[in-house]
């Protein structure tokens, strides 16, 4: 069925990137730069499980399943990892449980074999930079 | 007065529009971050790690070698570290006054790298410094130095196996630790039961009992180096406290009835036990200050193997009042008496874990036993280890790991051997802890002080 003109689900459809104006002085255009692009869900279980491939899951500590860190991170456009923070400082100076936690999260990031993180290089800014949670629940729990 | 007051008011009010400014303009790359990727998965495997010989000169070195050796063989026993083999070591060499050149430790692989040096003072005592590395963060996590006499060498390499332990778990460590248990020898008929005592990787085992009377059931106290147990006299079990340091033996009093299960309370003043009399057995705790004797439980049932939470608080402690043997916790008054065990078969020897988020028991079910673990409320029942005989979970300090005996069937004349075996919480690394012979009823001490 074509939806006819004025159909709300016709009016959302071509949503493309506002045409350049001649005004803007364009050089190259930026292949990197896509607001419309996003990480295919097959992109994302590939870093999935490449990252799971480098993370050493805390077991055995106590209340291991609630060890959940979330790491901001900065990315270098080579897909390697230019900083690695953890969200939570604060728990980190008191909890040494979360401490230890949050070290096998950023030594997961930083393993060579994560590295660099298999990531479309051309959808950079999507991934520039991005938080990734560390959650052991499903294999602890 | 008051303008004062306003004008504080104003100064607070102003600083936290000011911080909540910040806290709304602090996004601002990170509104790009939208992106969020969740790991459930992961890997569980040792830690790889590299433990170098401690630099030394001369008599130094020998100290240096042997302490490396002992901390590498903590950590690998644990089963949470890898050792990685010496030979695979680029940079060979790293006293503690040299930074690592971590892309050689990356190359092999090593996660942390331990390194230290060792020097032996004018007065003869060893001086460790070690270092403990975060190769890939290229960063230090624990750096200290340690002193004492050489004859202690061993136990100066559990402390440093502890720290790093520690610095890289989150949890205390458990090296720096002893055991206790009932060596057997002799023909089924006529057993020999002595107390002996190891460190818990193995070294200075010696006897502590000669083996004339019988001995059952030895457990620490939390807070001295004393042992209770079991001895049978005139063919009557009574409880005994033994002092490691001393050597000396006491006999805890004269029970009209039979004695069992003897344990101290996490404080180290009471020790709680069952007392059978008249074919009916109850708790009892007994003061070992005042000698008075308190009764816990009163039931026509047998109520016995009493543990006390490590917050003194609560009780475990297995009964039969229900119909079959079941655990139960219960205040420790004696009051809010409530089951816990609800699954097939019987329950035994509960051992409540040192960290109080676990309740250890044999359990016996369809002819095979096994060790497993539980909430204190009764939930999350998981087995860790199963066997045709294995009996007596103790744990280790810090609450990872339990050690437990095993008796592995025999050949036609039956029996066979019994031996100790650890495993850790999660139900992985299960070894054999070796005895010179036949072992049964470990206990597991505190941090030696």
């Amino acid at each position: 069925m074509k939806p006819a003109a004025g159909d709300p689900a016709a009016r959302k459809a071509p949503k493309k990137p506002p045409p350049q104006t001649a005004a803007a002085p364009i050089a190259a255009p930026d292949r990197r730069f896509n607001p419309n692009a996003k990480l295919s869900v097959s992109e994302l279980d590939a870093i999935r499980d490449q990252i799971a491939d480098c993370w050493n899951i805390p077991a055995g500590a106590k209340g291991a399943e609630d060890l959940i860190v979330d790491i901001f991170v900065r990315m270098n456009p080579d897909g390697t990892v230019r900083a690695a923070e953890v969200t939570d400082k604060s728990r980190m100076r008191v909890d040494p449980f979360f401490r230890t936690a949050a070290e096998s999260a950023i030594r997961a990031l930083r393993n060579p074999r994560c590295s660099p993180l298999r990531l479309p290089l051309d959808k950079y800014d999507l991934w520039k930079t991005f938080t990734i949670g560390f959650n052991p629940r499903d294999m602890l729990g | 007065m008051k303008m004062r007051f306003w004008g504080l008011f104003r100064h607070v009010a102003l600083s936290a529009a000011l911080i909540a400014g910040v806290l709304v303009g602090l996004p601002g790359e990170r509104a790009y971050g939208e992106l969020r990727i969740d790991i459930s998965r992961g890997r569980v495997e040792p830690l790889p790690l590299a433990v170098i010989n401690f630099a030394g000169a001369g008599e130094a070195a020998r100290y240096g070698r042997d302490l490396a050796q002992v901390i590498a063989a903590n950590l690998e026993r644990s089963g949470l570290f890898r050792p990685i083999n010496q030979a695979a070591f680029i940079q060979r060499e790293l006293p503690v006054d040299v930074l690592p050149r971590f892309g050689d430790w990356r190359v092999i692989n090593a996660q942390a790298l331990v390194n230290g040096s060792v020097t032996v003072a004018p007065d003869g005592r060893l001086r460790v410094e070690f270092r403990l590395w975060d190769v890939y963060a290229e960063a230090q996590l624990e750096g200290q130095s340690v002193a004492t006499v050489p004859g202690n060498w061993r136990r100066l390499a559990h402390v440093i196996s502890d720290m790093i332990y520690q610095r890289l778990t989150g949890e205390s460590g458990y090296f720096d630790t002893r055991l206790v248990y009932i060596a057997e020898t002799g023909p089924a008929t006529r057993r020999v039961k002595r107390l002996a005592i190891m460190d818990q990787d193995g070294a200075n085992h010696k006897f502590l009992t000669d083996g004339s009377t019988l001995v059952l059931t030895p457990r620490f106290s939390p807070t001295t180096q004393e042992i209770t147990y079991l001895a049978y006299y005139n063919r009557r079990p009574r409880v005994y406290i033994f002092n490691i340091d001393t050597g000396q033996q006491e006999v805890l009093g004269d029970f009209p009835g039979m004695t069992f299960a003897p344990r101290f309370s996490p404080d180290g003043n009471k020790v709680i036990m069952s007392l059978s009399r008249n074919g009916v057995t109850d708790i009892y705790t007994m003061d070992l200050r005042t000698r008075a004797v308190s009764r816990l439980t009163n039931s026509p049932s047998i109520d016995t193997s009493p543990t006390y939470a490590p917050d003194g608080r609560q009780i475990v402690f297995n009964s039969d009042r229900g119909g079959s043997q079941q655990l139960y916790v219960m205040s420790s008054d004696g009051d809010n008496v409530r089951r816990i065990s609800f699954g097939r078969g019987r329950y035994a020897t509960p051992v409540w874990s040192p960290r109080g988020d676990l309740i250890a028991f044999t359990k016996i079910v369809g002819g095979q036993f096994h060790i497993g673990v539980m909430k204190p409320d009764g939930s999350g029942e998981r087995l860790l280890t199963s066997g045709f005989l294995v009996e007596a979970p103790t744990w280790a300090p810090n609450g990872r790991v339990l050690i437990y005996f095993k008796q592995i069937p025999g050949g036609q004349r039956g029996g066979g051997a019994t031996r100790l075996f650890s495993i850790d919480l999660t139900g992985f690394n299960e070894r054999e802890i070796l005895t010179p012979v036949d072992a049964s009823d470990p206990a597991w001490s505190p941090l030696i002080p």
